[in-house]
């Protein structure tokens, strides 16, 4: 069943049918909102409000102006710049959310000490992922996630294809330079 | 042995992403400063997809949730449609009943002045 077909469904007004629908986009709309940096509570929170606004505006939508899964990513890009816009409007210094890592080392055994590796390195790529300004990042998280093409990414930052390889470009560039000088 | 721009030129590929051809590719593996930079940014870049990989999971029942919200605006909508519906009937008939209470005082009124008004009433 395709998005197309699913969508006129919904339409039509068979629910069971945006049932689906959330069911194949609930995973890539939760990385695409983690990757942003969200705590956990508000993606699943705004994973929830992205998929009702995208049930309620659902007439709105045109195949012919792109794919149902970039108007959709548009939807959840928006509330996430919002969030974080609110965010640190209420605490300006807040600290990019770390995801779930590692607590106490234990033994020093092999296997464990991979992990706190493995725990740090991406503590530090989430550290300079949050430190890209919101526009680098989306672009980086939309192209790293592989959902969708460049075109598409192209349609949820209402830009270019050129602007986004140039973003994701800088954003790569400067990703580097945060991870070499956290590495000092 | 390739002039220095013939790296650079690689290398400003490598790090924009863009495909290389099948020279440029057994340059960037022979030459130590390429195959250093294809090196890093190949780390990079798997590090971001990692990094990418560690986001919150789906909770259970997701979708379920999403459909019940949905399931209660609906209700809501339904319910206030119904109270809308309600307070338009009662506005009529309080209208109605002011208009006959108009429409009677003016009658007494005009009954009392001009007796032959009144119904019934003989001259």
């Amino acid at each position: 069943m395709d998005d197309a077909f699913l969508i006129r469904q919904v339409l039509g007004g068979n629910r069971n049918a945006f049932h689906l629908l959330v069911v194949r986009y609930q995973r890539p709309i939760f990385r695409f909102l983690g990757g942003m940096g969200l705590e956990a509570a508000a993606v699943e929170e705004l994973a929830q409000e992205a998929f009702l606004r995208a049930f309620r505006s659902l007439g709105s939508y045109h195949a012919g102006k792109g794919t149902f899964s970039a108007w959709l990513f548009t939807i959840a890009r928006n509330l996430a710049l919002n969030e974080i816009a609110r965010s640190r409007r209420r605490a300006p210094h807040v600290a990019w959310q770390e995801g779930v890592l590692g607590g106490d080392a234990g033994e020093p055994d092999p296997s464990a000490q991979e992990a706190l590796e493995t725990a740090e390195r991406r503590r530090r790529i989430h550290r300079a992922m949050g430190r890209l300004p919101e526009l680098l990042r989306g672009v980086l998280v939309l192209a790293y996630m592989k959902e969708l093409s460049i075109e598409d990414i192209a349609a949820v930052e209402r830009c270019s294809v050129g602007t986004v390889k140039s973003r994701l470009f800088r954003g790569k560039k400067l990703l580097r330079e945060a991870l070499v000088q956290s590495e000092d | 042995m390739q002039p220095p721009n013939f790296c650079n030129a690689i290398q400003e590929r490598i790090v924009a992403g863009a495909p290389l051809d099948e020279a440029s590719q057994a340059h960037a593996l022979e030459c130590g400063s390429c195959s250093r930079i294809a090196a890093e940014w190949l780390a990079l870049e798997s590090s971001i997809a990692d990094a990418l990989d560690d986001v919150p999971e789906v909770p259970d029942g997701f979708a379920d949730r999403v459909m019940a919200r949905l399931e209660d605006e609906a209700c809501e909508r339904r319910d206030a449609a119904r109270t809308s519906g309600r307070r338009w009937l009662h506005i009529a008939l309080a209208n109605l009943g002011l208009a006959i209470a108009v429409a009677n005082l003016l009658r007494f009124i005009l009954s009392t002045l001009l007796p032959t008004v009144s119904l019934g009433g003989a001259p």
